[in-house]
Order: structure tokens, then sequence, then C-alpha cells
């Protein structure tokens, strides 16, 4: 693979060299996604102070944050060895160099990966980065357990590592050389999706003297430096001085304030121009409005990538039965469930979402069950759960208590009373929804998913919710409780590979496959929005397809 | 709570007191006869009496108006579908999920919810819920503080340490979060005690809940009368004659209660209606989608930018529920205090 | 009078001791809510769960989890599962909020109470008393939630008279401070006001053809000077230890309801949202200091009580 390493060398390089020329995005002001990855429209007013509100991070420590609000945040704090384009749409999922020299050499067998560190790098209180940092920063996520951690636990060594149960035992995968800065990791197979898993902030090097093994907030390397005044009200981002990593933007805003605030209030801030912009999606109530009154600071992305699908247990009835499942495919309607979402729903019928047209997405048309945008059919199935010979049987429907899921799953359980079934719901805390259902032993029939990209690569769609390999995890988040053997021999040849747009054509048509086999009822993707205030340039809106928004990208006017 | 005649009025009831078999029943005719005249006389409260039945009724013939009149279910979504008004179509849910304000016809006669359902319909059914979760809780309540506090009352020493323990550690937990807390726990393991096995989302569990959190208020004051009434004359007597105490406790004891028990249950069921609201509006009481005025009300908050009434009504509903409940509620005590009456003089 | 005190204080810890362990076992005796699954993110490893069983305590048994989680309570340790945000810090934060919502609100229901009762009662019978009165039961059963999310509707966002929910501290700036807390102050007090005022009427009525009364007016008093001084002293008094219970009560949680409406972020409203969340540890701990809070004030007012009718400290 080292030729296909060399390629993307120049390939980042050139598009480096492109985005230090400018730090503005792009242009688009249309209301959909995947806007060019352009470096036209002007140059960026630098500095300036803003206030974000949000419902701020799940946590301020980078190997134990969750949520796309601390991604947010913290991927300005935090830099990984590799990282991702700071640029709008699809550009966005390409890796770039980040405290490594260059993206890193892979073995012949595709199961090294060696990078270089950049000489003279310095944390944001001062001290040296080294080499070592990095295998400090893993056995942190594994000692502690952070949420992404199954993800760097392909590295040689790991599963010893976690066994040992001691904070300072060695991962045999990882060598380092402080000296050289040069860092190898060795992982037990090869795994495609790796290095975008070390890119995200979970991968990020944090000085092994100040990241202690307990929840902590360690200095890191970004364009911003934190300043937390009150974990669950304020914090402040304040540009960190003399911040230069080619490729990495610098970031326009000097001062970036953050608060915690309630929906309603945050929306009618950002109308007012008492903030800037927000996390959150603007309250259903008053979305209608916003969308109307202020469409010249307002837009809706599919961001981060994402799918809604119903999940169907294959291991119990009515669902372990083809027939039934493409019932529920025929008889969902798109339209209704976009009402829900306040108009905040693509149709869809494809597994991956369109953001991935680069790396493996293809519009499947026509669809097989019907135009997602068009009326459902009815009739088919209540012809199909006929058929099956279940009708009349009793189906619990499942769902979790985050707004709007109760009323999706109350629209499920109507459908499915139309067709044929006896049905009825049963929506518990979210919390702890995905843990229960994805225990073997709660049988769920059938229920609301969702699934936001961990970083971007179809894997991370397919493996974690349709695969074998799922079904080895207590709880599984592959709530069918059996995979569809075409899709693991899929996984086994795709997976490893280490750019996916080189194959993105079989990842589509697995994507076909997923489909077609009724193994999921996909209705669509979220659109998440984008809303400014006045004194934000429109045109520096960062909508980025890993961040959902890039904060470094954003400008005044 | 008055339970012998008042000295004032003895003398005008001589029937009161009722010899049977050697033993003097003092609680008896009197005082029923006498409250419920004074009740008979009290307009307001027989009128707001007969608003709260006539809410009862109207939610119980919630099935005859959702099949003739709505034309439609409870449950029912209908996101996609479009209704006729006055010739012109429209939706029933808006695209951008505004759903239709009130229509003042048959179909959606108060327009409908974020799903597509006909509110006037939810409404009556959810009175059924909310209703017979407050009455149910107001029972159980009442039989378990009638057993609390006459056991100790009534035994006092070891017996009475335990409960009022008991009633002590339920009395200090701050009352809606213990409902909170047991509403949540309950309905996502429901409940499994012995025989007993409810499913999370049973209507009992937040009936049985306020129960438990509300029989501290019941029973205390339940207990303080035992107390009071084992020290007198007529238990003294018969205890004389060789009655066991279980028997002492269903023929003196509990019928002297029973004047409080009836004073205080439109009270209770009144306090239980809305603490039902209270905790459904949380998320903790009613499970969807079954509805509740607490669950409607909470779901209409949400709305109420776009469509105001969806939290209006509900809670109209439940106020003429509770203020039937509290004027007749007042009404009855009137009735049997006969200080409260007297003392209306101008001065 | 000593002993009184000291038996009262014993018993308030035990309660709080059995408060904490009921509350830990409504918790923890659910099935299936593993926090250190929760905690695990997505597909984890077993070992993954293993480390953050370890790291928070759950692979040790149950009573064993009760001390350490009571130890961390104590010392300010504690760690909610959802944000892993230090709660006592939190509730440090929270409790000004409610403390301003209470107190504010204790001080308005009592103040209109007293003003309701006295004048109810003195025109007892007539148009204004009924009004007054069919005024006080229609407060009586307006739900706190309800009303008050009309009143933040209407008041607040639509009319713009008053500001739409949220909270000034009172050290950054008094007036609007004051001003964010009317409509909350006003929609909790509406029940007390109902409740109490009716009670106030009640006693006042009883007392004012009391003998002791009656002399005083023979006396020579104005009839202004009896019921001030005679007639309300009191009738006022089963009314105090009554308002000193319930502003117990408010703060130990009632008020739960009314800063959820308004968005104040006060302390109930941090219990009703980890209670939401199924996140024990904010729970356990705001369950402890509402308790303590709801004895404290009620062991207080005992003494208060005692010490006012002798008879009392007897029992």
């Amino acid at each position: 693979m080292k030729k296909q390493a060399s390629a993307l060398a120049i390939a980042t390089l050139m598009a480096v060299g492109a985005i230090g020329v400018s730090a503005c995005g792009s242009n688009n002001k249309s209301s959909s996604s995947s806007g060019s990855a352009g470096s036209g429209g002007g140059k960026a007013k630098k500095g300036g102070s803003i206030r974000i509100g949000s419902v701020l991070p799940d946590s301020y420590d980078p190997v134990l944050l969750q949520t796309n609000q601390g991604n947010q945040a913290l991927q300005l704090v935090y830099t990984g060895l590799v990282t991702y384009k700071h640029v709008e749409g699809p550009g966005g999922s390409e890796l770039i160099p980040g405290l490594a020299e260059a993206l890193p050499t892979i073995s012949a067998d595709r199961k090294t990966y060696t990078f270089k560190l950049r000489p003279n790098l310095k944390y944001s209180d001062g001290s040296p980065v080294k080499a070592s940092d990095f295998e400090h920063t893993i056995k942190r996520l594994q000692f502690l357990g952070g949420p992404f951690s199954s993800f760097s636990s392909v590295i040689k060594g790991v599963t010893e590592y976690q066994k040992a149960k001691k904070a300072d035992a060695d991962i045999s995968g990882i060598t380092s050389d402080d000296a050289t800065g040069e860092i190898k990791v060795e992982l037990t197979e090869p795994n495609g999706s790796f290095l975008y898993a070390i890119a995200l902030v979970s991968g990020a090097p944090t000085p092994a003297a100040k990241s202690p093994f307990k929840r902590s907030t360690p200095p890191g390397v970004g364009p911003y430096t934190i300043d937390i005044k009150n974990p669950t009200r304020e914090f402040v981002l304040n540009k960190t001085p003399g911040f230069n990593i080619p490729g990495i933007a610098k970031g326009n805003i000097d001062t970036i304030t953050v608060v915690k605030e309630t929906v309603t209030k945050m929306t009618q801030d950002v109308i007012d121009g008492k903030l800037d912009f927000m996390t959150e999606d603007p309250t259903g109530d008053l979305l209608p409005e916003v969308k109307t009154k202020y469409p010249n600071r307002f837009r809706m992305d599919p961001n981060p990538p994402n799918t809604y699908w119903f999940f169907m247990n294959e291991t119990t009835k009515p669902f372990d039965k083809k027939e039934v499942r493409q019932a529920v495919n025929y008889a969902i309607d798109s339209r209704a469930l976009q009402r829900i979402f306040g108009g905040r729903l693509e149709p869809s019928c494809n597994f991956l979402p369109p953001s991935y047209a680069r790396i493996g997405y293809k519009k499947i048309d026509p669809c097989p069950y019907g135009d997602p945008a068009g009326p459902p059919n009815l009739a088919k199935a209540r012809e199909l759960v006929d058929k099956s010979g279940y009708k009349g049987m009793n189906v619990t429907v499942w769902g979790n208590t985050k707004d709007p899921r109760p009323a999706i799953v109350e629209y499920l359980r109507d459908t499915l009373n139309q067709i044929g079934f006896k049905a009825k719901t049963k929506v518990i805390e979210q919390q702890v929804y995905f843990g229960i259902i994805g225990t073997k032993k709660t049988g769920a029939q059938i229920g609301f998913t969702d699934w936001y990209q961990d970083f971007p690569h179809p894997a991370d769609f397919f493996e974690p919710n349709l695969s074998a390999k799922a079904l080895a995890s207590t709880p599984t988040f592959n709530f069918q409780f059996k995979s569809n053997p075409k899709l693991d021999e899929a996984l086994k040849k795709l997976g490893p590979e280490a750019d996916p747009a080189t194959v993105a054509d079989q990842w589509a048509a697995l994507d076909r496959t997923v489909v077609e086999d009724a193994n999921v009822a996909v209705y669509g993707n979220e659109l998440t929005t984008s809303f400014f205030s006045d004194r934000m340039n429109f045109d520096c809106a960062g909508v980025h397809v890993v961040y959902k928004n890039d904060w470094s990208l954003f400008c005044l006017k | 709570m008055a339970i012998e005649p008042a000295s004032e009025l003895a003398s005008a009831v001589p029937e009161a007191i009722v010899a049977e078999g050697g033993r003097t029943r003092v609680a008896g005719l009197a005082p029923w006869r006498i409250a419920l005249r004074r009740l008979r006389r009290n307009r307001v409260a027989l009128a707001f009496g007969a608003l709260f039945l006539v809410i009862v009724a109207m939610c119980l013939a919630a099935p005859i108006y959702a099949s003739q009149i709505a034309h439609t279910d409870p449950f029912k979504n209908h996101l996609t579908d479009q209704i006729t008004i006055d010739g012109v179509k429209k939706d029933v849910v808006a695209p951008s999920g505004v759903p239709i304000g009130p229509t003042y016809s048959g179909r959606f006669f108060l327009g409908a919810d974020g799903n597509g359902r006909d509110i006037a319909v939810r409404l009556l059914y959810g009175g059924r819920t909310s209703l017979t979760i407050g009455i149910g809780a107001a029972l159980m309540s009442t039989l378990l503080s009638i057993v609390a506090g006459t056991l100790a009352g009534f035994y006092r020493g070891r017996v009475d340490a335990v409960i009022t323990q008991i009633l002590n550690l339920i009395w200090s937990f701050p009352p809606v979060l213990l409902g909170i807390a047991l509403g949540t726990a309950l309905a996502l393991g429901g409940l499994k005690i012995g025989p007993l096995e409810l499913d999370g989302d049973s209507k009992l569990i937040p009936s049985i809940i306020i129960a438990i959190v509300t029989v501290p208020y019941t029973a205390r004051p339940l207990r303080g009368q035992v107390l009071a009434l084992r020290e007198k004359e007529f238990v003294e007597a018969a205890r004389a004659q060789g009655a066991g105490s279980l028997r002492i406790m269903f023929s003196e004891i509990l019928p002297n209660l029973s004047s409080t028990l009836v004073v205080f249950f439109p009270l209770m069921v009144a306090s239980a209606i809305g603490f039902e609201a209270a905790l459904s509006f949380l998320g903790a009481g009613v499970r969807p989608p079954n509805p509740s005025w607490g669950t409607m009300i909470a779901d209409g908050v949400e709305r109420i930018i776009t469509g105001p009434h969806l939290a209006i009504v509900p809670g109209v509903m439940l106020v003429l529920s509770l203020l039937g409940l509290n004027v007749f509620g007042d009404g009855v005590r009137d009735a049997f205090d006969p200080r409260a009456k007297v003392r209306v003089r101008r001065s | 009078m000593k002993r009184f005190v000291i038996r009262r204080i014993l018993g308030m810890i035990l309660v709080l001791f059995a408060i904490s362990i009921a509350t830990f076992c409504i918790f923890n005796v659910i099935p299936n809510s593993d926090p250190a699954q929760r905690l695990a993110g997505r597909n984890p490893t077993k070992g993954q769960i293993e480390a953050i069983r370890r790291q928070w305590g759950f692979d040790k048994p149950v009573y064993v989890q009760y001390v350490k989680t009571m130890e961390k309570v104590f010392t300010g340790d504690l760690i909610s599962y959802v944000s892993q945000i230090e709660v006592d810090k939190e509730i440090l934060q929270d409790a000004p909020r409610t403390f301003s919502l209470a107190i504010g609100a204790a001080i308005m229901w009592m103040a209109f109470a007293v003003a309701l009762g006295l004048y109810t009662a003195v025109r007892a019978g007539r148009f204004a008393d009924r009004f007054l009165t069919a005024l006080a039961l229609i407060g009586i059963s307006m739900p706190v939630f309800w009303i008050g999310a009309l009143m933040s509707y209407y008041l607040g966002f639509k009319w713009n008279i008053f500001p739409n929910g949220g909270y000034v501290p009172l050290t950054e700036d008094p007036l609007q401070w004051a001003y964010h807390l009317i409509m909350p102050w006003t929609a909790l007090s509406l029940l007390f006001i109902g409740v109490y005022s009716r009670i106030l009427r009640s006693n006042v009525l009883d007392t004012i053809n009391d003998d002791y009364v009656r002399t005083a007016r023979a006396k020579g008093l104005s009839e202004r000077q009896v019921l001030l001084r005679h007639v309300l002293r009191n009738s006022l008094i089963p009314i105090v230890t009554l308002w000193g219970l319930d502003f117990g009560a408010v703060v130990g949680g009632g008020a739960l309801l009314t800063e959820t409406v308004f968005d104040l972020q006060g302390v109930g409203q941090y219990a009703a949202e980890s209670v939401a969340q199924l996140d024990v540890p904010p729970v356990l701990a705001i369950v402890m200091f509402g308790a303590f809070f709801v004895v404290v004030v009620n062991t207080v007012v005992d003494i208060v009580y005692a010490t006012l009718d002798p008879r009392i400290r007897l029992t």
C-alpha cells in the first residue's frame, strides 16, 4: 500500500496548499448538503469574539467524550497524529497529517503503521510533544474505558493491557522513539478504519506527565485553548498564540464563549443576536418561523452523516421472515415521519448516508419498496403479512424518551396495526435504551434506532449495526441479532482497504444488498441545522462532515 | 374533627343515642344525618360536585364520542391525512410538522396533536385515565391509611414505632421527587411482588405510587384519632364485655373514623389527580401512547407557540375537575364541622 | 428540653440514613440498568466494560457500593453518570436559585395569605368574602406547572411583560433577579395563598368571638387593635408552624415543577432531569439534601412550638 500512501500524501499536500491560501469555507448558500470544498468566497475577516449556545460537552476529557457537542468544541483543542481536512463538504472526510509530519507509511501486510512526529511541537502549556505521548493516550483510553476505545482495540497488545488491569503496563503493539519522533503501531489484523478512528479527538496525544489515569482535562495541541469557567454552564476557547501546523486552520475568531441554555432560549437569543450560533437545532415550535424569516442565516444539512431506520430482530417472530420485513419497508411513509421531524428529514432508502457520495453512497434508484418521498404501499404490505401467516400477532415497538422518538415509534405502532399486527409501544429512558435492546434476552422485536457516524467510513455504518463481529459485544448494536452472510464477506474484503474511495462501488453494492434483503427498514437522514446571528458571515458556516460545524472556519461579517 | 355531636346540638337530636345490646354507639346516625342535611342545603357545594360528575360522565362517554362523532380512536395517527373544512382540503399535519388547529366540527374538534391524533378524543380518554388513577390512588391510600393508622394507634408500642418510622421515612422524601423516582424505576422494570406482577406500562403503577407517597398525610391524623379513641369509655366498655382487639377495631374504632374519612376523601381524590398530572407531565407517570391530562399538557407545552390550545384545554379540564372536588370537599367538611357555619356571623 | 432536642436530632439522623438506603435501592434493584453499559458507549468490548466497572466500583457487591457512594456524597467526590460533572459543585451552584425561589415565594404567599385571610374573615358572609374565597379555591385547583407554563408563554414570550424564563443571580443584578423571579414566585404562591388564607380565615373566625377578645373590646380597645393585637396573633401560631413545614418541603423538592417550567436550573430541576436520565449519583445527593432540609426545618419548628407551648414538651 505504499503506492497508495504516497499518492495520498501528494494529494493531501496539494489540498494543504489550497487550504493554506484561504481560511474561509465554500460559497455554498444552498440549503442542501455537500457543497464544494472550494476555497473561493473572498477573504474571511479575522478577529472578534462570539457567543455560542450549546448543551455543553458530556465530558471535557478527550478520551471520555461521546457527544457531537463535545467533539465540536474539543476538536479545536486537541489534534491527533492525523486529522480531518478542515473544509466544508465531502472533502472534510479526507485525512491529513496532524501532529505527524505526513500520513503514515503502511506496511505491505497492512498491519504496521509508521508515523513520524513533527519536530518541536509544544502543547498549550508549553511542554514538548513526545512520541511516547501517543501510547500514553491509547493507554488512558483503554484504562478508563472511553466510549471510542473499541476502535483502538485492534492494536496489538491492547487486550493484554486490559487484562493486566495496571495503568502503566505496556502495549506491545506501540513502540515510540522520543529522540527521532517515530511511532510504530502494529495491528492484529488489517483494518482500514483504524486511521480514521485515531484521527478523532480520543486519539489525540496529550502530555504523559499531565494526563493522569482518571478523568481530567490535559493540555493539547490545537488552534484554540480551552478555559473551563464552569463545567456545567460556560467555557471559553481562546486562540492559541503561535499555533502553526500546516493544513490546520488557525481560526478566525479570537474568543469563543460557549454557554448552556435551553434550546428555546437559545433559538430566541440567536434571533435577537444575543448568541451568534447554536449547536442545537431550533425547537420544533420555532423552526417554521426561523426557516421562513431568517433564510439568509439558516441552513439544513444531513450532518454529521446519519441514517434513521427501524431495526427488526431476525431471531424472533414475526420479523424472522423476510416477507414481514419487506412488508414493513412497504408500509412506512417517510413523508409522515418527515412531519414528526418538523421537516428535518430527507427521505431515503439507502443504508449509507448521502454525504458518503465519494466513499460509497450511490442512490438506489428505484428503491425496491417504493419511492421514499412518495406514498406507501399498504396494500402490498398487508398482502405480505397475510402470506407470512403472522397476521394478528402481538408486536412491541421499542423507543426511547428523547424527542421525537416517542412520536416516531407511535407512528410505527399505528402503521403496524394497519397492516395486520397488534402493536403496542414501549418507551424507555434514553440512557439505558440501547443497552436494553442490545441484550438478546430482552427479545426486542422492532423499534427505533439511528446511527451517527463515528468517523467517515462505510465500515463504521455496516460493522457495528449489521455484522457478525458486532454480535460478539454485549450489549450489541446489531439489533437484528443475526448477520447477512453477504455482508460479513464483503466486510472482510473491503474493511482492510485504507481508502474507501477506491472501493466505493463495492460499498455501494453492499448498501444495495442490505436494503434489498430487508435487513433494515430505512426511512431517511436527519437534517441538522446551522443557525447564525446577523453578525456572522454566513459564507463561513463551516458545515463539516465530521464536526457538523467546524468553528475554526467561522468568521464575522 | 368532631366525632361526637357538639354539645350545642346534642339536644336537637335525642334519637342520636342508639342503645344496641348494651353497648352504646356514640357515633351513628346523628352526625351523619346532620351533615347530610347541611350538605343538601349547601347549593354551591352540590353544584360543584355535580360539575365533577358531569366531567366524569363526559369521560365515560369517550368511546361514544370517538366512534360516532370523531370517527377515530385516541391512538390512530393521521399524519398524512387530509380533511375537508368548508370545502377546502387541509393537511391534518402540515409538512412542517405543525398540526391543524381546532376545526369545531365533528372530526378534530379541538385540532390534532403532533402525530395527527384527535385532541378531543384523547382529551376524553385521557380524562378516563387521569380520573381512574386519581380515584384508585385515593381508595388505595385510604385503605392503607386505615390499616396503618389503626394498627399503630391501637396497638402502640413496637408496632406503632415501626409503622410510624415507615410513615416518617416516606413523609421525609420530597413527594414529587419520590414519585418520579419510583415512577421511572418501576416503568423500566415493572413491579414484581410475590404473586403481583405488573408490566412497566400498567396504569396501576402510577396509582400505587401515588397511594404510597400520600399515605402518611392521611395515616398520621388517623393514628392520632385512634390514639385518642382507644381511651374512650365505649372502648373500655367493649373490652369489659370481652370483645377481642380486632372486634373492637372494627366495631368501635373504625365507625368513628368514618366521618373523618368522608371529609378527607374528596380532597384526597383531588390531590391524587393533581399528583398524577404532575408525574405524567414530568414523564414519570402514564406511559405513551396512553393519554392522560398530564401527558397532554406536557405535549402541549412543547408546541405552545404554534398551538397554545394544546396546553390550555387539558389544563382547563384538570382545573375544573379539581375545582369541583375541592369545593364539594369543602362543603362536606363544613357539613361535618358544626362550628364553621355557626361562626359566620356579622361581627 | 434538651432531651427533647437530642431525641429529635437522633431521629433525624436515622431518617436520613433510611432515606439514603431507600433511594439507593430504588435505583439499584431495577434490572437492566447496568451503569457500566451506558457509560461504555457504542459496541463496547468486554475489556472496556470491565475497565469501567473497575473505575466506578460497580464490580463490588451492592452494600460496598452503597458505602462507597455515601462516602463520596460526604467528601464531595460524587460524579454523575451522564455528564461526569461533580455533583456537589452542581448542587452548590443550583442551591441559591432554589432558595431564591422558595424564600421569595414563602414571603409572598404569607403576606398575601394573611391579608386575604384577614379581610375575608372580617367581611365574612358578604360578597367580597365569597368572591375572594372563590378565587382562593381556583388557586388551589390550578396545577403549578400548567399555570406556570401559561404565564411563561403569555406574559413572558408573547407579550414580553416579564422575561421568558432564566435566572439572574442576586449578586449580579438584584433588580433583574427579582424581575426574573416574579412569575415563578407567583405561580408557586397561588396554591399556598389559597390554602393558607382559608385556614387563617377560619382561625380568625374562631377566635374573634372568644372571651379574651370580648374582654379586650370591653377594655375599650379599637376594633383594629383587637384584631391585630389579639386575634391575629393567636390565629397565626398554627399558620406559622405550617409555614415552616411547607417551606422546608418546597426547598426539599416541592419547587421542582416550578423550576422546570421556568427553567431556573435549581436543585429541583436538576433532580428531575437526573431521575429522567436514571443518573443515580445526583438523585442520591439531592434526596439527602432535600430530606435533610425538611427534617431540620421540622425539628426547628417542633422546638419553636415546644418553647411557645409548654404542653407539647411533655410528649
